[in-house]
């Protein structure tokens, strides 16, 4: 019968697709992803919506891209898609007066001021930055799971890693 | 541009974000919860906007015609509430209110509100525990009045009177008169319903009456944080509408005051265990009409009389019979503990891992954390056996886990 892995490896090169041999062979993978885009406490959650996407349009993979490229397209998709409401909620909130906008308190931690200048990017290049330097993804993995040309990458990790510098100067070489 | 890896940048963000990996449940976790979803039917939306957009025009039309002969006043109904009395407490159910009762013995009761809100007195001065499961929020008390809500994210709590120990997600602390939980999202209680519940209860099946207390009521036992992140809305208890309907009656409010099952019980609040268990014991033989409380009554009397191997016959007999009973979960933990008593880890670790696969968000799945921390502990697993014992209350269980896994192991 093969691991989970192997016979979507198999399904992969042609053939019908199981919803749950895709969940088995693919749940750590996209959580992680998720985990690592979202930076979110919700991540269940947010696991929860990107398979709910799969499992309504998994009929449509024909295979023309690798499945986590396009598992991954579905993670970024969600997790963006949050990202921006929790934005808009956040602004909503600040307008109503049911949350104060006053400046975040100064963080006391590297962590917390790591965080912190993380959130000043964009989720665009936050995630280019995090799946290059922490995920260890190559230029061309990258790109392929973005749809989008190498040097396309390679600029946005400049100006992701400058930003970042810019938002916490301890960090890294220039 | 650089195409190299910055190796220190790499650590430092990895530090920062933390660990990425699934957590040790999480897969089977959201797959519950994806099968419950896909279990119901999608919405349509376009069907619903086309149906809103209809009712819109509908409403125009009615207004623009029929503005002329709309009434000028508007009539206020009155708030109403409906009340139920439990042996140990009164409850005030707001209309929409549902409540199911899942214990009402000689030990306390355990009451769940699945959505709206009450307000509770629970009788002091007799030892017994209530609590209430809003959501994931858990409250424990011994005697006092407070009022708890559920709104869409999450519950809500207040006290009158006395002390209640409140445990979430975000952690356990106790709430005096006059404090209520989350502070910034208070909940407004309505008086006329305050005074309504704070009303001297009615003696109690024991004779006891509502006895005040000096000070604060004594310390509950730990209640453990569980469950769903949850920050909850502003909800006022004050409303109107018609009348609330409770999920489930007691166990004994309900029973008629002759029925074999309240003379059961009766015997059991009065001390006298082993009449109590033969009452308990006839109902089942005769196949009465409160077969399953009998049943679960057994084992649980059994347990508390220190005969843990009858206790666990009697739990598993309940469990064959009732696998999905109004007191399964509670008999999990029955058995549970009896294994545990008798020595049987390994049919206690194996009771855990089943719990916990079917059940990891359930208030009561500390306790089988517990046993699987133990066993991880062990092991040598000391990441998965703290892990494991995040959500248990301080106790000596909890403590030889710490013991054998410090802080700085992992």
């Amino acid at each position: 019968m093969g691991t989970p892995a192997s016979r979507i490896a198999a399904l992969e090169e042609g053939g019908a697709l199981s919803f749950d041999a895709v969940y088995e062979a693919e749940f750590d993978f996209v959580y992680r992803v998720v985990a690592r885009l979202s930076g979110s406490s919700d991540i269940d959650d947010l696991v929860q919506e990107v398979f709910l996407v799969v499992h309504r349009r998994l009929e449509e993979f024909r295979g023309d891209a690798r499945l986590s490229t396009w598992l991954f397209r579905i993670a970024y998709r969600v997790v963006g898609a949050h990202i921006r409401r929790e934005r808009v909620r956040r602004r909503a909130r600040q307008f109503l007066g049911l949350e104060r906008s006053h400046p975040a308190p100064e963080p006391n931690d590297e962590q917390t001021r790591v965080r912190a200048a993380l959130s000043e990017l964009s989720f665009e290049r936050r995630s280019v930055l995090i799946l290059f330097e922490v995920e260890g993804w190559t230029a061309r993995e990258i790109a392929t799971s973005f749809g989008i040309p190498e040097g396309t990458v390679y600029r946005r990790l400049h100006e992701a890693r400058a930003a970042f510098r810019r938002a916490y100067p301890a960090g890294g070489k220039p | 541009m650089s195409d190299e890896r910055d190796p220190e940048l790499g650590k430092t963000l990895d530090l920062a974000l933390g660990p990425a990996n699934a957590p040790y449940g999480a897969k089977l976790r959201v797959r519950r919860k994806l099968d419950e979803r896909l279990a119901k039917p999608r919405t349509n939306w376009a069907l619903v906007a086309v149906t809103l957009a209809g009712m819109a025009c509908v409403a125009v039309l009615f207004f623009w015609f029929g503005r002329a002969a709309a009434p000028t006043a508007v009539n206020v109904p009155e708030t109403r509430y409906s009340e139920l009395m439990l042996s140990s407490a009164r409850v005030l159910l707001r209309d929409d209110a549902k409540l199911s009762v899942e214990r009402d013995d000689a030990n306390g009761a355990v009451v769940r509100l699945a959505a709206g809100a009450a307000l509770f007195h629970v009788r002091k001065g007799t030892g017994k525990s209530f609590e209430v499961f809003a959501g994931a929020t858990r409250v424990r008390v011994v005697g006092t009045v407070f009022g708890v809500a559920l709104g869409p994210r999450g519950a809500a709590v207040a006290v009158d009177e006395g002390v209640v120990e409140v445990a979430d997600r975000a952690g356990t602390r106790t709430l005096r008169s006059g404090e209520t939980w989350p502070p910034q999202h208070g909940i407004s209680i309505d008086q006329a319903a305050l005074e309504r519940v704070r009303a001297p209860l009615p003696p109690g099946p024991s004779g006891e009456l509502d006895k005040e207390r000096a000070g604060a009521a004594s310390e509950p036992a730990p209640a453990p944080p569980s469950g769903e992140p949850s920050a909850p809305n502003d909800v006022a208890l004050a409303h109107s509408a018609a009348p609330v309907v409770s999920s489930r009656p007691p166990a004994a409010a309900s029973a008629a005051p002759e029925s074999d099952y309240s003379r059961a019980r009766a015997l059991e609040r009065a001390g006298d265990a082993n009449g109590a268990l033969a009452a308990y014991q006839t109902i089942v033989e005769a196949r009465g009409a409160s077969v399953e409380d009998a049943l679960f009554a057994i084992a649980r009397l059994r347990a508390q009389l220190g005969d843990q191997g009858a206790a666990l016959t009697a739990a598993k007999s309940y469990r064959g019979e009732f696998p999905n009973g109004r007191y399964a979960r509670d008999n999990d933990v029955l058995v549970l503990n009896a294994e545990l008593a008798r020595g049987e880890q390994t049919a206690a670790l194996v009771e855990a891992q089943s719990f916990l696969a079917r059940f990891p968000n359930d208030p009561r799945a500390w306790r089988f954390r517990l046993v699987r921390a133990a066993d991880r502990a062990q092991r040598g697993d000391c990441a998965g056996a703290r892990s494991d014992i995040e959500t248990a209350p301080d106790g000596a269980a909890k403590r030889s886990v710490l013991e054998r896994c410090p802080a700085e192991q992992r």
